[in-house]
């Protein structure tokens, strides 16, 4: 079957961004940047496995004439890639411990690159063809062993909240300071590589010197104007992207005609370009999405089309594969770790470092590509970095927690952390999806959570979701930005509420999974409840489905869901009584509210079965000789006779400010997301809503110090 | 700056001299020792054989250093060369002064000659396992080489010339 050029291209274009979104997705659900899963679908793509499988469709989606067409696409995408990379690239991540960070980098790289040199004294007379001379392979090989991959690393960092830590921040400034000392080292290896010898490349990398001096000297205040312009108009125009987009391509074209390659230029650009927050914030977000959800999975579709695993045909091969793997870990781990140790970090941050500074990735990609096309490296040598790349950005998560689980790290945060009382006893977990509509949470919690007899504490928790690797809001800097307004906004909340003596204190970060950091912050913190607030949820119609059923499922401490009416007050309280755990848990956060309140009165709603009214279980009866006369007297218990529950409860519900109901088998709450009766009530219902499930059999704390106490008055 | 004392900056200095010094040895000693294999890759055209079928087709060779990956195709399917990089048939190395290369090719290369069994004949498009062995001589552009068949098929030798080289037209910044 013949086919057009350019509807072959197109198709692969198609198959090729759809194929690194699934694989790319598929390592996101196995805790790997999005990023592995892009490469990998690059190289399923190529002769090592669609090509291994199927030769003829490979042939017939892949024919050579499209692949230059495809070539060129990726080296468009290289360079817009390399202009993020630069701009990325923030003096802010020089500033704390940069001498620590520069020392320990250039060790990280200094010993990967010695034993690089060394490598290839065995790899040369095996794996490199005639014409390449032996030090531009060394060169080479060296340079390739010495990357860190700024971007994956600081990716990695963001996602497991890691940007504030002692370690996060130090590896971040050492990858920054690697990511420029690595380039400079890959710019001479070019340079020599394309010369044959190191004499001849000294004009290219004076040229090349010259030329980074130039766009610092002049290139800077130059492209200064852009921030100017950009505080003028407020925005970033198309004229103003049409002129940066020209410049990024003119630096390229320059290096690339002094005999460096076209991505120093575009890096260079990006490097030197004014860091004004809106700016660079607006240019990136421009930029990054098509050359990432587009150029970049084509880059890697390019990329593996040249690698090929299935030349590693023999054991002997597959030994000299290990060996790089090995070299390239051991290298980049001992001379980290040796810096750090030397430095005075102790030997579980040295660790971590150490495999912080391990992760390759893409930036090893791009470097072995430059190698392959300028012909320094073989094939061979080729597959067996790619594949040393990806092992090495796939073990630094693992290896990391293994070394120093998140945790230890996080009790290192370099910014002083809201103070938690130590002392506080009854703490409530508040999930804020939106802080603008969910005052009424927070003031419930506090409601629930006051108590002068007991230290008291709120959490309003607001969890910040990075869908994607690889955009500009998952940036370290970004992240924090976006943080810092989320607590604004949260702090804005709280102070307009009456939270004496509550102690209120926001919890927000980076998160890749609600549900499950929610309940792992509730365990980690110890809460007693988490409060949630009712969400409908995008695509079921069961309205307490989505994030907050995965929460009422999965949390392993007592839950609440609220469904706010905006009730000004919480006077007049509802709960249908069954005797279950469930309602136990709501008239436990009932009776809070009524022992912090004198005006507040409950109502424990009984109906008729089999004849007979619903009798109070042993637990409710033990529970309420406990309390003092004064919150007795409150309770009411009338019994109703009815034939339909739901329509007596939405009745009684008119006159009440809050109705209360346990996630309990009598109000049809088998299925894990509650189920349709409380469905039901939760859109019939005429006060605001609170389910409450709990979740220990056994042990409830919710009114233990409060009633000891009051008792004891 | 607490970090940049005494002690870093000694540990600093003597591991940058103690690399650049390491550099400078390792190069010179790889540059005037060891030497990089000669280049072989490339698509040869099978000029003189035993085999009547092998004459014609192309032979060609995918190198990294010692290691050698190809197959033998007929002329027009090797002209066609629709798939990069291809997936080859035959690997091996360098043993000595002999490349030696191991894998299937179609039957048919061993069927042609008078004494070869009629299995061959009969199933020529089946691969069959063959030994493949090249000798770079007289010239860098003429290899001679041997196909080893299953037995009793008899060995088939062959001389075979290799093509001019058409530049590809790659675009990622090679050959500057």
């Amino acid at each position: 079957m013949h086919l057009d050029s350019i509807v072959l291209v197109l198709i692969q274009i198609v198959l090729v961004i759809a194929l690194s979104r699934l694989v790319g997705l598929a390592f996101r659900r196995i805790k790997q940047p999005l990023v592995i899963g892009e490469i990998v679908a690059g190289i399923m793509l190529g002769p090592s496995l669609l090509g291994a499988i199927a030769p003829m469709v490979a042939s017939t989606l892949f024919p050579p004439e499209s692949i230059s067409i495809l070539g060129v696409l990726s080296q468009i995408g290289l360079i817009f890639f390399m202009f993020l990379i630069g701009l990325e690239l923030d003096p802010k991540y020089l500033k704390g411990g940069v001498d620590l960070a520069i020392l320990i980098s250039h060790v990280s790289i200094l010993v990967p690159f010695s034993l690089g040199i060394l490598l290839s004294l065995l790899l040369f007379p095996l794996v490199s063809n005639a014409g390449v001379s032996f030090t531009a392979f060394a060169l080479f090989l060296g340079a390739a062993m010495s990357i860190t991959a700024f971007p994956v690393l600081a990716r990695i960092i963001t996602e497991n909240n890691l940007q504030n830590s002692r370690i996060g921040s130090l590896a971040l400034t050492c990858a920054a300071v690697d990511d420029v000392t690595a380039w400079c080292l890959l710019l001479v290896a070019i340079a020599v590589t394309r010369t044959n010898s190191m004499v001849g490349a000294i004009p290219n990398i004076l040229e090349a010197g010259l030329y980074i001096g130039l766009m610092i000297g002049v290139g800077r205040p130059l492209l200064r104007q852009f921030a100017v312009f950009y505080r003028r108009t407020g925005k970033l125009t198309q004229s103003m992207l049409a002129v940066i987009y020209i410049c990024v391509v003119i630096s390229a074209l320059i290096t690339e005609t002094i005999g460096i390659h076209l991505i120093f230029g575009a890096f260079l650009l990006g490097a030197v370009m004014p860091k004004h927050e809106g700016l660079v914030r607006e240019l990136a977000q421009k930029t990054e999405d098509f050359v990432l959800t587009c150029l970049l999975p084509i880059f890697f579709a390019y990329s593996g089309l040249r690698t090929q695993i299935g030349l590693l045909n023999s054991p002997p091969l597959w030994g000299l594969c290990a060996s790089v793997v090995l070299v390239a870990i051991v290298g980049k781990y001992v001379g980290t770790f040796a810096a750090a140790k030397v430095s005075g970090l102790s030997n579980r941050d040295a660790s971590a470092l150490g495999w912080l500074m391990n992760t390759r990735g893409l930036t090893e990609l791009i470097v072995l590509n430059i190698g392959l096309s300028l012909g320094v490296i073989t094939p061979l040598l080729f597959t067996m970095l790619v594949i040393m790349a990806l092992v090495t950005t796939f073990m630094t998560s693992p290896l990391l927690e293994w070394t120093y689980p998140k945790k230890m790290m996080r009790m290192e945060v370099l910014e002083p952390q809201p103070e938690t009382t130590e002392a506080a006893q009854y703490k409530i977990l508040v999930p804020v999806a939106n802080p603008n509509s969910q005052q009424g949470l927070i003031r419930l919690a506090i409601e629930i959570a006051r108590s002068q007899q007991q230290p008291t504490s709120v959490h309003p928790l607001s969890l910040i979701q990075l869908e994607q690797d690889y955009v500009f809001e998952s940036l370290p800097t970004e992240a924090d930005r976006l943080i810092q307004a989320q607590q604004e906004k949260l702090r804005a909340i709280v102070a307009q509420l009456d939270s004496e003596p509550v102690e209120v204190s926001n919890i927000v970060q980076v998160s890749n999974n609600v549900a499950k950091t929610t309940a792992d912050i509730a365990v980690r913190e110890q809460m007693n409840l988490i409060l949630l607030g009712w969400h409908r949820p995008a695509f079921s119609s069961n309205r307490l489905g989505g994030r907050v059923g995965q929460i009422l499922s999965t949390a392993p401490v007592d839950v609440a869901v609220f469904i706010d009416r905006q009730p000004q007050r919480l006077n007049r309280l509802l709960i249908p009584y069954s005797p279950n755990i469930h309602t136990e848990l709501g008239i436990q956060l009932a009776l809070r509210l009524l022992l912090n309140h004198s005006d507040r009165q409950l109502t424990l709603l009984r109906v008729f079965q089999e004849g007979q009214p619903i009798e109070f279980s042993y637990e409710w009866n033990q529970l309420f000789e406990q309390l003092p006369p004064t919150v007795r007297d409150r309770i009411l218990t009338p019994v109703i006779q009815t034939n339909s529950l739901i329509n007596t409860v939405i009745d009684a519900s008119q006159t009440a400010d809050l109705t209360i109901v346990g996630a309990s088998r009598e109000w049809g709450l088998e299925r894990q997301t509650l189920g349709r009766y409380t469905d039901e009530l939760a859109v019939r219902c005429r006060s605001s809503l609170l389910i409450t499930r709990r979740f220990n059999r056994v042990t409830s704390h919710h009114l233990e110090a409060v009633l000891d106490r009051t008792t004891e008055v | 700056m607490h970090f940049l004392n005494k002690t870093s900056l000694i540990f600093y200095a003597s591991a940058i001299t103690l690399v650049v010094t390491l550099f400078m040895i390792v190069t010179r000693y790889g540059e005037a020792n060891l030497k990089a294999e000669k280049k072989i890759a490339g698509k040869y055209t099978i000029a003189t054989s035993s085999s009547k079928t092998l004459n014609g087709q192309v032979l060609e060779l995918d190198q990294s250093g010692i290691y050698l990956n190809g197959g033998l195709y007929a002329a027009t399917i090797a002209q066609d060369d629709r798939q990069m990089p291809k997936v080859y048939s035959l690997s091996g190395s360098k043993q000595g002064a002999l490349w030696v290369l191991s894998g299937t090719t179609s039957a048919a290369a061993c069927a042609s000659t008078d004494s070869a069994p009629e299995f061959t004949r009969q199933q020529g498009q089946i691969a069959t396992t063959l030994t493949l062995t090249i000798e770079a001589a007289p010239s860098p552009t003429i290899v001679q080489g041997q196909l080893t068949c299953p037995t009793p098929t008899p060995s088939v030798s062959f001389t075979a010339q290799k093509q001019p080289e058409i530049a590809k037209g790659e675009v990622s910044g090679k050959g500057h």
